[in-house]
C-alpha cells in the first residue's frame, strides 16, 4: 500500500499511480471515514450544530457538477481529518469524488525510516488520500517538491476530485486568518481548473486561543462554511483569487469571534524613557552588567545584540528588544497566554522580522516600534484582530505616546489618556461613556457597562505614558 | 574602578547564615530604594508589599525588575556556591565556600514581594527556613489575586467620580466588584480556577514532549538510514522544540507555585483578602447606595 519515500517527498506521481490511489483508497473508504471518527471520538472532540452544516455543505456540493477545493483555517495537525470526517456522512461514503485528497506535511506524517509504525502511518496517509508535502524551507528543492505536490493537485482536479488545502499553507503562529496575507497557491490552483468551485471552513474551538499540535481533549468546535462559486478564468490573477478565498475566510473568522467569548483583539505596547535614571544609568555603572543583561535575554538574542555594555547603540538595540518583549507580553496576556513575572527568558524578540516568540507555547507576536527617538522608545504589538500596519500605510493598531504631567500619577494620568484617546478616535464615542477596569489582570475598556473588545494596553515610563488599541 | 566597586560591593555583603528572616526582609526593602516610584508605599513596606504596581506596591518598573535579584544577590554571601549542572541542562547550587549569593534564573519567577523573596533564598538552602515568617508570606497567586482586586477598586473609584453618562459604566464595575469580592471569599472556586490552569498548562507540556520524542525518533531513525536532505531540518526542528520545552518547563512551575500557593490560605492570605475584599464592597455599596443613580 506505501508508495515510494521518492513520490512521497514530492516527486511527480504519474497519473496511474494517482489513479491507483483514489482506487484503492475509495474501496477502503469506509475504513478512512472509520478511523477520521475514531480519532474524533478518542479525543473526545464534537462539532457544534455538525447535521446542518452537513447538510448545508452538501446543498453545495449536489448543485455544483465539477472538482471542488476545500479550504480551511489552520490551527492544529488534525484539522483536515476533523473537518472531512464530520462533513462526511457514512450514507455519503460512496461519493468518493468528494472525497478531498489532503496534504499532510512530511515532517510530521511520512516518517523516515522502515519499523512497523513508520509503515503503518504511510499506509494510512496513502489510504486517507494524501499527498505529503514538505512545508519546511524555502530553499529551491523544498520550493520544487511543493511544485510538484502542486501539480499532482492540479492532476486530481482535472480528473474531478477534490483537494484540502490550508490557503495559509502552514499552521498559523498566532492563530489567526490574516486576509492581508493571501498565498498564491489557491489562487494558481484556481486559476489552473478554473471549473473548481471553492468551499471555505472555519472551524475553532473555544479553548483554541493559538495554533497547537492536537487539539485539546474534549474541545468542542464551532465550523461556519461558505462557498465561492467559479466566476473566474485561467486569465484571471492568481492573487485574485487567492484574496477572494482570504476574504471569505476572513469574514467566517469574523463571524466565528462575534459568537464566541474568545477574545479576538489583541494588542499590547511598551514605552521606555531613555532619559530615566534607572534606564540611563544602568550600563553606566558596569555593575554586572554581562549578567544584567543574560537575565533579559535569550542566549539567540544575546548573540545578535553586540555590546551594550560599551556601545551605545547596542545598548538602545538592547531597549528595543525589552520594549517588544514587554508589548508582546501584553499582548499574549489579552488571548490568556501568561508569561510569568521576570520570565524574559521565554520571550524571544527578532527585529529584523518584527515578531516576538512566546517560547512555551510556540505563539508569535507581530511587533513595530513608533515614536523613537533620543529620547524614548515605544513598541506596539498585535498578537490578532488586526494589521500592525507600517510606515504610511496605517493598519488597525492606533497608538499615543504623552508626556506625563510634573507631579501626575503615571498609572491614573494613562488610564485617563487611553479613554481620551479612545474617545477622540471615533465621532461615535464620549470620553464622559468610557471608563478602564481589569480583568484577570488586564486592562479593559468599559463602554456603557460593556466591556469592549478593543485590545487596549497601557504603558508608562519616567517621563513618557503611551496607550494603544485595535480598531478593527 | 571596576576593581573598587567589586571590593566594596564584598565587603558590604553579609552571610546569610548569620542573618534572621526579618533582617533580610528589610535589607531587601533598603535595596530597592532607589528603584521605587512610590515613595509612601516604599516606607510603609513590610513582607508582603509587591515590588511592582503603584497602588498598594512600590512602584518598581518592569525595566527595574532584574535590579532587585541583582540587588539581593549583592547584598548576602551564601554556602550554595557550588554549581552542578543536571541532566535535564538546567542548574542546581550546593553546597559549597562561602561565597557571593547567586540566584539562578527562574528561581525568583514568584519572588514578587520582599516576603517571597526571603522565601525564595530558603526554598534554595541560602538560609535556614524559618515557619513562623513564613507564615506571615503571602502566597504568590494571592499577591496577584489581591492586586486584581485593588486594580479592579482603583476603576471603580475612578468611575464614581465621573459624570452621568458613567451611571452604565459605575453599575457593571460595581457588579464586578461585587463578583469578584465573592470569588476572593470562596477559597475553593479560586483553588479551582488556578489548579485547572495548572493541568492546563501540563496538558500543554505533554504534548510538546510526544512532538519532541517524535522528532528524536527521527533523529535516530536516520543514524541508521543516513539522509542528509531529512537530517538538517529535523535537527533544526529537534533544536526548536528542546528550547521551547524547556521554557514550557519553567512556566509550569511558576503555574504549580501558584496552584499550590492559592490551595493553603493562612492567616496572611486571610487577612489581605478580607482588607480588599471590604475596599471592594465598601465601593460597591457606594455606587450602589443612590451615586449610580444619581449619575444617571
Amino acid at each position: 500500500l506505501t508508495i515510494s519515500g521518492a513520490e512521497a517527498a514530492g516527486s511527480s506521481r504519474s497519473d496511474r499511480s494517482l489513479t491507483i490511489q483514489r482506487i484503492v483508497s475509495a474501496a477502503c473508504m469506509p475504513l478512512a471515514l472509520g478511523a477520521c471518527r475514531w480519532l474524533a471520538r478518542r479525543g473526545r472532540h464534537r462539532i457544534e450544530g455538525i447535521d446542518e452544516l452537513r447538510e448545508k455543505v452538501w446543498g453545495w456540493l449536489d448543485r455544483h457538477d465539477g472538482p471542488v477545493i476545500w479550504t480551511a483555517n489552520h490551527l492544529t495537525q488534525l484539522d483536515s481529518v476533523l473537518a472531512t470526517g464530520q462533513l462526511f456522512s457514512w450514507g455519503r461514503a460512496y461519493r468518493e469524488s468528494r472525497y478531498p485528497w489532503c496534504l499532510p506535511r512530511t515532517s510530521l506524517f511520512w516518517p523516515e525510516g522502515t519499523g512497523w509504525r513508520e509503515r503503518l502511518l504511510k499506509s494510512a496517509i496513502y489510504l486517507v488520500r494524501g499527498l505529503p508535502i514538505v512545508r519546511e524551507g524555502d530553499d529551491a528543492e523544498a520550493a520544487a517538491s511543493r511544485e510538484r505536490v502542486f501539480r499532482d493537485c492540479v492532476s486530481v482536479l482535472r480528473g474531478g476530485g477534490s483537494v484540502f488545502v490550508f490557503p495559509e499553507a502552514d499552521l498559523s503562529p498566532n492563530g489567526w486568518l490574516d486576509r492581508n496575507r493571501p498565498k498564491d497557491f489557491i489562487g494558481r490552483l484556481s486559476t489552473e481548473v478554473p471549473k473548481a468551485a471553492v468551499l471555505c471552513l472555519y472551524m475553532r474551538g473555544e479553548s483554541q486561543t493559538r495554533s497547537s499540535l492536537l487539539p485539546e481533549d474534549g474541545e468542542r468546535f464551532r465550523m461556519l462554511a461558505d462557498w465561492l462559486a467559479p466566476d473566474w478564468d485561467a486569465d484571471t490573477p492568481p492573487r485574485e483569487v487567492s484574496q477572494r478565498v482570504f476574504d471569505r475566510l476572513a469574514a467566517l473568522q469574523d463571524g466565528w469571534f462575534a459568537g464566541s467569548t474568545l477574545v479576538r483583539n489583541c494588542g499590547g505596547n511598551d514605552v521606555i524613557d531613555l532619559e530615566s535614571p534607572g534606564i540611563r544609568d544602568r550600563f553606566d555603572s558596569g555593575d554586572g552588567c554581562e549578567e544584567w543583561l543574560e537575565r533579559h535575554l535569550t542566549p539567540r538574542e544575546r548573540a545578535s545584540l553586540g555590546d551594550p555594555c560599551r556601545d551605545p547603540e547596542a545598548r538602545r538595540r538592547f531597549w528595543r528588544h525589552f520594549a517588544a518583549k514587554e508589548a508582546a507580553y501584553k499582548a499574549l496576556a489579552q488571548a490568556g497566554i501568561d508569561t510569568p513575572h521576570q520570565g524574559y527568558g521565554l520571550l524571544e524578540a527578532d527585529l529584523f522580522t518584527g515578531r516576538v516568540v512566546h517560547l512555551p507555547t510556540g505563539a508569535s507576536v507581530e511587533i513595530r516600534f513608533t515614536d523613537d527617538d533620543a529620547d524614548k522608545i515605544h513598541c506596539v504589538a498585535v498578537f490578532r484582530g488586526g494589521r500592525l500596519g507600517e510606515d504610511g500605510e496605517p493598519g488597525d493598531a492606533l497608538w499615543r505616546v504623552d508626556r506625563l504631567p510634573e507631579g501626575e500619577d503615571p498609572s491614573s494620568y494613562v488610564r485617563d489618556r487611553l479613554v481620551e484617546f479612545v474617545a477622540e478616535s471615533s465621532d461615535d464615542l464620549s470620553a464622559e461613556e468610557l471608563a478602564v477596569t481589569s480583568v484577570g489582570g488586564v486592562p479593559k475598556l468599559l463602554r456603557r457597562g460593556e466591556i469592549q473588545d478593543w485590545g487596549v494596553s497601557i504603558s508608562h515610563s519616567g517621563r513618557f505614558v503611551a496607550c494603544s488599541f485595535i480598531a478593527s | 574602578m571596576g576593581f573598587k566597586r567589586q571590593q566594596a560591593a564584598q565587603v558590604q555583603a553579609i552571610d546569610l547564615g548569620t542573618l534572621t528572616a526579618a533582617e533580610v526582609e528589610r535589607k531587601i526593602i533598603d535595596g530597592v530604594r532607589k528603584y521605587a516610584t512610590r515613595e509612601a508605599n516604599w516606607k510603609g513596606a513590610d513582607a508582603n508589599t509587591p515590588f511592582l504596581g503603584h497602588i498598594i506596591g512600590m512602584g518598581i518598573e518592569s525595566s527595574n525588575l532584574a535590579d532587585i535579584t541583582m540587588s539581593i544577590e549583592r547584598q548576602f554571601l551564601s554556602k550554595r556556591t557550588k554549581r552542578v549542572t543536571l541532566p535535564d541542562g538546567t542548574a542546581r547550587l550546593d553546597e559549597g565556600e562561602l561565597g557571593p549569593l547567586r540566584i539562578l534564573s527562574g528561581q525568583d519567577a514568584t519572588a514578587a514581594t520582599p516576603g517571597l523573596a526571603v522565601r525564595m533564598l530558603m526554598e534554595h538552602g541560602h538560609m535556614k527556613t524559618d515557619e513562623a515568617y513564613l507564615k506571615g508570606v503571602v502566597s504568590f497567586g494571592y499577591i496577584i489575586a489581591v492586586g486584581d482586586g485593588y486594580r479592579l477598586n482603583d476603576s471603580l473609584q475612578k468611575a464614581l467620580s465621573k459624570g452621568a453618562e458613567a451611571a452604565a459604566n459605575v453599575k457593571t464595575l460595581a457588579e464586578q466588584a461585587r463578583a469578584y469580592a465573592a470569588l476572593l471569599a470562596d477559597a475553593e472556586a479560586l483553588a479551582r480556577a488556578r489548579q485547572e490552569a495548572f493541568e492546563k498548562e501540563k496538558a500543554q507540556i505533554e504534548e510538546l514532549r510526544k512532538e519532541l520524542d517524535a522528532a528524536n525518533r527521527g533523529l535516530k531513525e536516520l543514524e541508521t538510514n543516513p539522509n542528509e536532505q531529512a537530517l538538517v531540518p529535523l535537527r533544526s526542528k529537534q533544536a526548536e522544540l528542546n528550547t521551547r520545552h524547556k521554557a514550557a518547563a519553567a512556566r509550569l512551575r511558576v503555574s504549580e507555585e501558584v496552584a499550590r500557593g492559592v490551595a493553603k490560605r493562612g492567616p496572611a492570605e486571610q487577612e489581605r483578602i478580607e482588607k480588599v475584599r471590604q475596599a471592594l464592597l465598601d465601593s460597591a455599596e457606594k455606587a450602589g447606595s443612590g451615586k449610580a443613580e444619581q449619575l444617571a
